[in-house]
């Protein structure tokens, strides 16, 4: 075999690829995108106008286009029977808006959210479709969505899914303006508006009783994060945000320059809060912090200011419907008197009964 | 004189074509496989009829030349890349641990592309470019460190290229710590592991440009290639002008190292397991046997990530299984070679 | 031939040896003689190109070394260094093959032809037998020899050979030693060889040149010097020697004092 063939060789090779290439681009431009008419056999074309109001929800006039939040809009024939949702705020979503039946493809590991196990259990049946970091692209094709709910995080996918056709939406509930965006984006092309409204005004309803409530001072407060006590938020996260709503005032509302925050020990004696609440998905638990000799002289410490955020249904600490009883959570314990802790077990239930129509176990609240 | 008679099965060198053929079967056999694997059914029959444009139904069409196909090459494409690129620098730096990996390149090539998807939107182009500028600082830091330091031994080229990855490492840490969570961070993390799963037909025709570019400059230059394996004083007495062949070879090798790496993010141990496979295989190591190099590297890395799309549920991050296999074999060669027996 | 004018060579500005200037002519073996640290293979070094030199010149042919480029230098000039530096496994014809590089084109491979070259000389060698075994199974004789056909392939005028005995044996050395005198006087070549050992260059140089501190001490053709003059120039060099002349062969031995144990 001698160098002056393998050089022939080698060349044709390469001209072979760039050839298989090129054939691959000529046949795909030929194709068209599906149509989204031609998929869907079920579903009304067409609901009768009832009333004019633009704040009623009950009469749906198809086509309908909504604009996500990444600025694209995408119109809807019929609404969307089969959807894929792609993390557990999508899934959340979903559930409270009455959606549970359509969905058809959901977020890895639907079996550690206890709310799935309690209000709809089918969940833990369905085709996996990738998480966060890996999305299963040929498997979310392959249920046939008519609709794909993703997080504005994956915005790539996003692109390659839409360029074969697939209907799919990225939503950005990073606060509560958002949320109801989004909550009204997916309500309006399912019929499920009126759903979605009257979660706003449960959401209207109970802040606005909290700014009612007196109080002398706001406490200060500090929130501890998942992985580690010193982890914390700065003020660009929701978590800050849902401690002023409830009344509080977040000792780390000067941080700014990012998003999960590390501090050290000393930082936190300065900062000396008055309550410290840790995330309901900490690693660590109260007793750890009752009996770290770092901080028993802190004042939360000592007056026995500590809880951590019930975790037996979903993590209140993040933008999903039910986030609102997180606010309501921190509120119970700041106005303890005038908003006790029994009331909020049953602003929870009535939530929950509302919303995801189940009966929650009260004795599983817990601060 | 008398030879040594433990080496007496080194003898004979092997004709390659049957190491060609057996290696090109096996590639063909692995494509199709890989091409009808996958969590969306597509089958045999089906791709035929895509292939010659009769009438299919538009979506299986679409996922197919969309997602699948590409994705395949791509697996295949950076199996070969690696593996050669691998070949490459361990013959020039007359080092058979000098992988992509652990040169710096790949970590730099990384960090190139944090840099572009943080500062430039991370569109492809500039991805492509960043990995490739990043890829090829940081293989140039390693050498000029290891020419610096007086012992210019293997280990301190090792060494050299640790030093790079983790000050690579360290400038990525504190990227992400300062990365918006929404956007940039999530684009950073996949490439840790290095993935496939993003791979589109849009990304994959940004790249070969690059690539092929650079196996072109790699195969034109493969004389002084093979000559940069003695010393460089040996290789100056033969007419090569040293110093500037060496940046011309690292300069295509990273080019073609760098569009892989852009878009799949790090993967381990493909340059270091295949060249030296083959060279076990061939015996030598001349062109034939980086070409082999290349085959086989293709061939592992299509299976892998064949495996990675079907064996779970959720896709295993490839490097996962590229370790698997690589780590092991490294640990086999630590154990068993002898001194000159690379 | 290779003509050194007032060569002044050394690391980072520091000179290890000063002002030598010397020709070494074709068809003869000159011998670079001098203790360890004398500066031998630095200046072989620089009159291969290898190192810039910090002052000088050094002509073949006319032609000044140092206004040429590698490729240039590399068809006048061969140089063969102390020890192979092969780590991977190459057929032996491969390594020879490398020696046609200075007479190849731009971007252009060894052909047949060249291929075809390469064999001719390791039956020059008798190594023909070798041709497609590794280059690491060789013994060191063996593999010195492959680096000399390598360097034969280069047909360069001048070739530079760096103390090519020092990894060898007693039977070995004397072998390549023999190999090498016998290549530069069939073929009309310049040699120019270090070496540190007196015997060797007595033996198989038809030229000396002696270095000493960085500096040329004295030079001589051994088949013409007298019995005083090499006693006495060995002697500043090496201390107490004693020299004999045996069957035509020069032998430098070390005296000892009686109150050696």
């Amino acid at each position: 075999m001698h160098i002056k063939t393998l050089s022939f060789r080698v060349i044709s090779f390469i001209l072979s690829l760039l050839l298989l290439i090129s054939i691959l681009g000529c046949t795909s431009q030929t194709v068209e995108t599906p149509n989204l008419s031609e998929e869907s056999s079920d579903g009304e074309s067409e609901y009768n106008d009832d009333l004019s109001d633009e704040n009623s929800s009950s009469s749906l006039e198809f086509p309908i286009t909504i604009t996500d939040h990444l600025n694209r809009s995408l119109t809807f024939d019929t609404p969307p029977q089969r959807i894929v949702s792609g993390y557990y705020i999508s899934s959340s979503m979903l559930m409270a808006l009455g959606l549970q039946d359509d969905v058809v493809g959901i977020e890895a590991r639907p079996e550690t959210r206890p709310l799935y196990t309690l209000a709809s259990p089918d969940f833990l049946e369905l085709p996996i479709i990738g998480s966060m970091r890996n999305l299963d692209l040929e498997g979310i094709i392959s249920l046939k969505p008519e609709l794909v709910v993703l997080s504005v995080r994956l915005h790539e996918a996003i692109d390659t899914l839409s360029s074969l056709g697939i209907p799919v939406i990225g939503i950005n509930p990073e606060s509560t303006e958002l949320l109801f965006e989004a909550l009204e984006m997916i309500g309006s092309i399912t019929g499920t508006l009126e759903q979605a409204q009257s979660i706003q005004l449960f959401y209207e309803d109970r802040l606005n009783f909290i700014s009612a409530l007196d109080i002398v001072s706001s406490p200060s407060v500090y929130f501890a994060g998942n992985s580690d006590f010193l982890s914390t938020v700065s003020n660009k996260m929701y978590q800050h945000h849902m401690i002023e709503q409830a009344g509080g005032m977040n000792v780390t509302y000067a941080i700014d320059d990012t998003y999960w925050a590390t501090i050290s020990y000393e930082q936190l004696i300065v900062y000396n809060p008055d309550i410290i609440i840790i995330a309901p998905g900490a690693s660590y638990t109260l007793d750890d912090l009752r009996e770290n000799d770092n901080i028993k002289d802190l004042t939360a410490i000592q007056s026995n200011q500590v809880y951590q955020m019930p975790s037996s249904l979903e993590a209140w600490d993040s933008p999903i419907p039910s986030g609102i009883l997180g606010t309501l959570w921190l509120a119970s314990i700041i106005y303890d008197e005038q908003y006790p802790f029994d009331a909020f077990i049953e602003d929870v239930s009535s939530f929950y009964q509302l919303f995801y129509g189940f009966e929650i176990n009260p004795e599983s609240i817990t601060r | 004189m008398t030879t040594k008679k433990d080496d007496e099965q080194k003898l004979f060198f092997k004709n390659p074509i049957k190491q060609y053929i057996i290696l090109i079967t096996l590639g063909v056999v692995v494509f199709i496989i890989s091409i009808s694997s996958g969590k969306f059914p597509i089958t045999l029959t089906d791709i035929l009829r895509i292939l010659t444009g009769q009438p299919m139904d538009s979506l299986t069409r679409l996922v197919f030349l969309n997602l699948r196909l590409p994705r395949v090459l791509m697996t295949l494409l950076s199996g070969i890349g690696l593996s050669l690129a691998g070949s490459v620098y361990q013959t020039i730096f007359k080092n058979p641990l000098a992988t992509p990996d652990l040169i710096g390149v790949a970590s730099g090539a990384n960090l190139g592309a944090a840099i572009a998807i943080i500062f430039f939107a991370g569109n492809t182009l500039s991805l492509t470019l960043s990995a490739f500028i990043g890829g090829f600082i940081a293989v140039m830091m390693a050498l000029s460190l290891t020419q610096l330091s007086r012992d210019k031994s293997m280990t301190h080229f090792i060494l050299a290229g640790i030093v790079i990855s983790s000050l690579t490492q360290g400038v990525i840490m504190l990227l992400k710590y300062f990365a918006d969570p929404e956007h940039q961070l999530a684009a950073m993390e996949f490439w840790a592991m290095g993935s496939f799963a993003h791979i589109t037909q849009a990304k994959l025709f940004s790249m070969l440009p690059f690539f092929l570019i650079g196996i072109m400059f790699l195969f034109l230059l493969r004389w002084p290639i093979r000559l940069l394996s003695l010393s460089d004083e040996e290789a100056q007495s033969l007419g090569i002008p040293v110093v500037w062949v060496r940046y011309a070879i690292i300069f295509s090798a990273t080019l073609v190292v760098a569009s892989i790496v852009s878009l799949t993010g790090l993967i381990a141990f493909i340059g270091l397991i295949a060249p030296h496979i083959s060279r076990m295989l061939t015996r030598k190591n001349d062109t034939h046997t980086f070409i082999i190099s290349g085959l086989i590297g293709g061939v592992l890395l299509m299976s892998a990530d064949t495996l990675a799309r079907t064996l779970t549920v959720s896709e295993l991050p490839i490097s996962i299984l590229t370790t698997f296999i690589g780590a092991p074999y490294l640990a086999y060669l630590m154990i068993s070679l002898k001194p000159n027996d690379y | 031939m290779i003509e050194l004018k007032n060569l002044t060579a050394g690391y980072k500005g520091q000179a290890i040896v000063t002002n030598i200037s010397f020709i070494a002519y074709p068809n003869e073996l000159t011998g670079l003689l001098g203790v360890n640290g004398a500066g031998k293979t630095t200046l072989l070094k620089t009159m291969s190109g290898l190192i810039p030199p910090i002052h000088g010149k050094c002509f073949i042919s006319g032609k000044n070394i140092y206004h040429m480029s590698e490729k240039q230098r590399s068809q006048c000039l061969s140089f063969m260094p102390q020890r192979s530096s092969i780590i991977y496994d190459i057929p032996v014809i491969d390594v020879v093959l490398m020696g046609i590089t200075p007479h190849l084109r731009f971007l252009e491979t060894p052909s047949k032809k060249h291929r075809l070259l390469a064999l001719h000389v390791l039956a020059q060698f008798n190594l023909s037998a070798f041709a497609h075994r590794s280059f690491l199974t060789l013994s060191e004789g063996q593999k010195q020899l492959v680096v000399i056909a390598r360097n034969l392939l280069q047909n360069a005028s001048v070739m530079l050979f760096d103390e090519p005995d020092s990894a060898l044996d007693f039977k070995n050395r004397h072998w390549i030693l023999n190999h090498i005198r016998e290549l530069i006087v069939k073929s009309n070549r310049s040699g120019l060889i270090t070496l540190h050992n007196p015997n060797d260059a007595l033996n198989y140089c038809h030229r000396i040149i002696i270095l000493n501190e960085g500096k040329i001490f004295h030079s001589f053709q051994p088949h013409i010097i007298s019995v005083e003059e090499l006693k006495e120039t060995f002697t500043a060099i090496y201390g107490k020697i004693t020299v004999i002349k045996h069957q035509g062969q020069w032998m430098i031995g070390r005296l000892f004092d009686e109150s050696r144990v």
